[in-house]
């Protein structure tokens, strides 16, 4: 179906306290140093990443809420959660 | 496309000319109506969890954002307690946040100290009205740049009064009088006291400066080591902007970073004190349509050095 694992499900790292305003998801994280600003889909994303769905359920579940084919949400999905793995933001719960 | 996170904001636009882009992320970041919001959440997470130490150190980040700094203190001493690290701020001195404090490797939180109501409003009011009648004296500020100084209006629009003495003996004697103290918090190293160098500095409509910090090396001969700054002026204030920021540094290679700043607002009578190698910025003032060059933002700036026989 997709390129992500079943196995792999995703939860936010301790230390960010997140807020959302005219429209946006804002999250801080200072053991980061990051300060991000997350519209639309993306904002999307990171609310669908609480410890219990894979990276399917989460491409799931955008599915549900955009207008986007399948294989672009995926890809796009993908990139979204590596650049969050790397910059510390989430990480694996199992 | 569903959008990379790139929504990272970042401080510093240098490649741009446009004040107004370079500050515009700063401008974001310190938004009061998303840290409050920030701040809530944060405040939710401890009382979910009133002993998780991260969110006492997320929550004094925000009050430092804030420019809350009672709060930040109290967060930041709970933090540590918490981590078995107490740490008593001299609170008498002004001291706002802890020394040697690293969010994250490598990026140390400015140590800074806050004195609100510093000198008599008779004093204050006499300073202001002799700064306000030293404006025909007043020149555009330079930068340093390559052992030189320059203007650079894409970097700093400042005024300055070189030899203004009014109210510096004063302001002098009492900060020297609290410099023991400031070093001991601020973890600095004894050195040899220097000069004392003092100048009226202003900004009007449109002024600005952009992040910068005083001294390059620590405790280097004849460096700035201190850095102080006193302001005054009319009340309510008739400009928006105009805020004064510390940041994170990295005093090894030479470079800040945010989202972990300190937000200070000019009040009136206040004096703030820093170690002179944090970088630090003024936010541009946008004055009132109605206000007049006696309504900006005044300030009496002082730098104390290292001997140069240190």
């Amino acid at each position: 179906m997709t390129e992500f694992s079943q196995k792999d499900i995703y939860e936010k790292c301790a230390g960010l306290v997140e807020t959302e305003m005219d429209g946006a998801v804002i999250l801080l994280s200072v053991n980061q140093g990051a300060f991000l600003e997350l519209t639309g889909a993306a904002g999307a994303i990171w609310n669908a990443i609480d410890g219990s769905k894979n990276g399917d359920a989460i491409v799931a579940s955008l599915l549900n809420q955009f207008d986007i084919d399948e294989k672009t949400c995926a890809e796009e999905t993908q990139i979204f959660l590596r650049q969050a793995l790397q910059k510390g933001l989430i990480k694996l719960a199992r | 496309m569903l959008g990379k996170l790139s929504a990272e904001i970042d401080a510093d636009h240098k490649g741009s000319a446009d004040i107004a882009a370079k500050f515009a992320s700063l401008r974001r970041q310190s938004d009061p109506e998303i840290n409050l919001r920030l701040l809530a959440s944060a405040d939710r997470m401890i009382d979910a969890a009133p002993e998780s130490p991260e969110s006492w150190k997320t929550k004094a980040a925000i009050e430092c954002r804030l420019g809350r700094f009672d709060a930040a203190r109290d967060s930041y001493q709970y933090y540590l307690a918490l981590i078995g690290r107490p740490w008593q701020a001299d609170m008498s001195a002004g001291i706002v946040t802890p020394p040697d404090f690293y969010n994250r490797a490598e990026f140390q939180l400015p140590t800074l100290a806050v004195l609100d109501d510093f000198l008599s409003t008779t004093q204050m009011e006499g300073l202001l009205a002799d700064a306000i009648s030293a404006a025909p004296l007043m020149r555009d500020a330079a930068i340093s740049a390559s052992e030189r100084d320059v203007l650079d209006f894409t970097k700093r629009r400042t005024s300055v009064v070189k030899k203004f003495t009014a109210g510096s003996d004063l302001l002098q004697h009492a900060v020297e009088a609290k410099l023991e103290r400031l070093r001991r918090s601020f973890h600095i190293a004894p050195f040899k006291i220097g000069k004392h160098s003092i100048k009226l500095t202003y900004h009007g409509d449109g002024g600005f400066f952009f992040p910068h910090r005083d001294s390059d090396e620590i405790l280097k001969p004849e460096s700035r080591v201190m850095t102080w700054l006193y302001y005054f002026g009319k009340t309510p204030r008739k400009y928006l902007g105009g805020d004064l920021f510390l940041f994170e540094t990295d005093t090894q290679r030479g470079r800040y970073a945010t989202p972990s700043f300190i937000k200070v607002e000019p009040l009136s009578n206040r004096l703030v004190i820093f170690p002179s190698w944090f970088f630090h910025a003024v936010s541009p003032l946008e004055m009132f349509p109605d206000a007049s060059f006696a309504d900006g933002r005044f300030a009496i700036s002082g730098h104390v050095h290292v001997h140069k026989n240190a």
